[in-house]
């Protein structure tokens, strides 16, 4: 990279959640302005989206233009050579959907990697405690090929050690055997769990309920991602989630993230008070759909997301296809600095009204 | 030949009561424009005239309108052929109704033929109205009579198509491309004939002077947006583009009086605002400018929003509920290299009927099935999509004795 980029160091380098909001907006406003720059001169199609908007360089974080996540699925975007891709993410999207793709070199993964430490490390500590993934084996067998799934399971088992998967490969069903071994090594310790949201309550904490079983491990961490969509469908409620967590394998912190493979690095985590918190270097925007002005706390919208980190695509400011609202900023009893948040779930589909379609669709 | 009992016991009967398969291939058939088709016609349109939530929707409005006695005493032909019923008619209607295909329905019914009609698995509050009104207006009429019109509902799955279209004298296919590869590969008797509606785009052609000059450009303005938003520009009439004819700068004055009116017409017109749509709109116009040197328009909001594009190549439905590329096009020839095959409507303001003749003419076009009037991009036409529907659901005897 040869530009300088003072502003996104300074904003990288900063303890994750201490920047206040003055701050915040000066330091990480003057970040996203970089890259902005950056990817303007960088990738002739972002260009070309900045330029028809006909807008001055931006000075605040909410100044900064931004892409609708689909966008990447709809064009190949990035700000480097071919030649300096260092590995291609693509999103889980649902079958029949063409998947994200996210092009990162070296330094925008590397800065992603520390990001994700810093914050994680915010929530379970500098030591690494055994970890549990809930997932199996094969996720993350394939090294060549990416899923979210698997790189999310990749990226968050360095924070672990004495990593145990918890389900088998053929059915995901539990693996009690490694789970018993698992838990009678490390009795009394406080671990590390992690999975996606829908497999840790499908396969793990539903089939222990299921089976009449219950893990005894105090002190611990669940963290698990992924979205709730799919937990809504079957009306299973945060609160819900978190108390069969915590009576089913004594889970008492669990913390669920929100992210998004367009967007690496950037994780709102959610702390004890049940808040989503945006780290220093990324932050969050809610959007009124209409004319895409902020709006404040308490008023629905839209989710924008906003990261230092992009380096090699175009991806540091995203329009988000959730609802959210925002909760507060520099104010919650956890004392984590920056703005705080609720997902309210995806924007609704649009209602199908022309003569075009279908009596295919229906079978979906 | 009937429908085996696995098939049948798959099809759902939504109309009229007491209908079945069985009642319906066996009734008669009768002479186009026949006394009690006509009544089953007027029917339908008392059963929407009587009903409150039927008047308040204007594609209702509409079609009770077309139902007029005197509306549809136009339609019989008048050239002295002697015109029969071609039989079983199968219409399979689109996923999401509008009600363009009980035009055709109901011009089948007027032709004489008998019809099963298959609408969407799809709930809606606009399809419940729909079967409750023709439940309704059925029920007025003999049992003979109500059999010539079967409303079903059954999954799409082949093996039902397939036995439906083994007694079809002719099918009706409305819906995207995708449905009708689906229906056609269930085989027609070798006798019977097929009419497809698959998916089409339109647009609007303006010229920038006759714009300037119009007396009537709010009332211009309001017939465009109405074109447009009706169905959200979901329906295959509405414009998605708009090409306007003149010099530059007669062309950038007409733009600058134009949109406004259409940002007023449809911020009157009220419609729901959907947050996906504005999400479309979003992606839209970032990928037209990825593309190419693109110009987004001025709007006060996300209901409406316009990117002019200086080469426009292809139609494409990028976004609905208010989005559309303009270009500017010198003459009407121009506008001819951009035709595609699925060209249906062009709403045409201040373009004359001549000009249009000369640049069909000229430059023959693959596409372009209708050019109408603004305000007229939704009408029903009994011709439509380059095919006269009443001579195509009937047939003609020649007698020449």
């Amino acid at each position: 990279m040869s530009e300088a980029m003072q502003a996104r160091d300074a904003v990288l380098a900063a303890p994750p959640f201490a920047l206040d909001a003055a701050e915040k907006n000066r330091l990480l406003g003057a970040a996203l302005a970089e890259l902005t720059l950056h990817h303007a001169a960088n990738c002739p199609q972002y260009a070309g989206i900045l330029a028809a908007q006909g807008r001055s360089a931006p000075i605040g974080i909410a100044d900064v233009p931004f892409l609708p996540v689909r966008l990447f699925k709809e064009l190949d975007l990035k700000s480097i050579a071919a030649d300096a891709v260092f590995k291609t993410l693509t999103s889980s999207g649902t079958t029949g959907q063409v998947p994200s793709r996210i092009y990162l070199d070296q330094a925008t993964a590397q800065a992603q990697s520390r990001a994700l430490a810093a914050i994680t490390t915010n929530f379970i500590g500098k030591d690494r405690r055994p970890m549990l993934i809930i997932d199996h084996p094969g996720v993350v067998r394939d090294r060549t090929s990416f899923s979210a799934r698997g790189a999310g399971i990749l990226g968050m088992m360095t924070y672990g050690r004495a990593h145990t998967y918890a389900l088998n490969d053929e059915d995901m069903g539990l693996n009690l055997p490694a789970i018993t071994e698992f838990a009678e090594k490390h009795a009394g310790k406080p671990i590390f769990a992690f999975g996606f949201t829908f497999m840790v309550w499908k396969y793990f904490l539903s089939a222990l309920e299921r089976a009449g079983i219950t893990l005894d491990f105090p002190g611990s961490v669940l963290i698990h991602s992924g979205g709730w969509k799919k937990l809504e469908d079957e009306a299973v409620s945060n609160e819900q989630f978190k108390s069969v967590a915590l009576e089913r394998a004594g889970f008492d912190h669990v913390h669920n993230f929100y992210g998004m493979v367009e967007q690496v690095g950037s994780v709102f985590m959610e702390c004890d008070h049940g808040r989503l918190h945006a780290p220093g270097f990324a932050d969050v925007i809610i959007r009124d759909p209409l004319d895409w002005k902020p709006l404040g706390i308490g008023q629905e919208g839209i989710i924008q997301v906003v990261s230092a980190i992009p380096l090699s695509y175009p991806g540091h400011s995203l329009l988000t296809e959730d609802r959210g609202v925002l909760t507060g900023e520099d104010d919650c009893p956890c004392g984590r600095m920056g703005r705080t948040f609720r997902v309210l779930g995806r924007i609704p589909a649009a209602e199908m009204r022309g003569c075009s379609d279908t009596h295919t669709a229906q079978a979906a | 030949m009937s429908i085996a009992p696995d098939i049948k016991r798959q099809i759902s009967i939504m109309a009229p009561a007491g209908g079945s398969i069985a009642a319906t291939l066996a009734a008669p058939r009768a002479a186009p424009f026949a006394l009690e088709r006509l009544a089953l016609v007027d029917a339908v349109r008392k059963a929407i005239l009587a009903d409150p939530a039927a008047r308040s929707r204007p594609e209702m409005v509409a079609l009770a309108f077309w139902a007029r006695a005197a509306s549809l005493a136009q339609l019989a032909p008048k050239d002295g052929l002697t015109r029969a019923p071609r039989g079983l008619a199968l219409h399979i209607a689109p996923g999401n109704v509008d009600t363009m295909f009980l035009y055709s329905a109901l011009l089948s019914v007027l032709a004489g033929n008998v019809n099963i009609v298959r609408v969407s698995g799809r709930e809606s509050d606009a399809l419940t109205l729909l079967l409750r009104l023709l439940n309704e207006a059925l029920a007025t009429l003999p049992n003979d009579v109500r059999a010539c019109l079967l409303i079903v509902r059954y999954p799409a799955e082949k093996p039902i198509n397939d036995a439906l279209s083994a007694h079809a004298d002719v099918r009706v296919i409305w819906g995207g491309d995708d449905t009708v590869r689906e229906v056609r590969a269930s085989p027609l008797p070798p006798h019977a004939s097929e009419l497809t509606f698959p998916s089409k785009v339109s647009a609007a052609v303006i010229d920038a002077a006759a714009w300037a000059a119009a007396p009537d450009q709010a009332e211009q303005a309001r017939r465009f947006a109405l074109d447009a938003i009706t169905f959200g520009q979901q329906a295959c009439s509405s414009p998605l583009a708009l090409f306007w004819r003149g010099d530059a700068a007669r062309v950038a004055a007409a733009q600058a009086t134009f949109w406004p009116l259409v940002e007023s017409a449809i911020a009157a017109a009220d419609e729901p605002f959907a947050a996906r749509a504005a999400v479309d709109k979003l992606v839209a116009e970032q990928k037209l400018a990825a593309a190419g040197a693109v110009h987004h328009r001025d709007t006060s909001d996300y209901r409406l929003r316009v990117t002019e594009t200086p080469d426009l190549a292809r139609l494409t439905r990028l976004a609905s509920d208010g989005f559309f590329v303009e270009r500017r096009i010198e003459r009407l020839e121009d506008l001819a290299p951009l035709v595609q095959r699925d060209w249906q409507t062009i709403a045409s303001l201040g373009v004359s009927g001549d000009d249009w003749r000369a640049m069909l003419a000229a430059s023959r076009p693959h596409g372009i099935d209708r050019i109408v009037p603004f305000g007229q991009a939704l009408a029903f036409g009994n011709v439509w999509d380059g095919v006269n529907l009443l001579t195509a659901l009937t047939r003609i005897v020649s007698i020449e004795v």
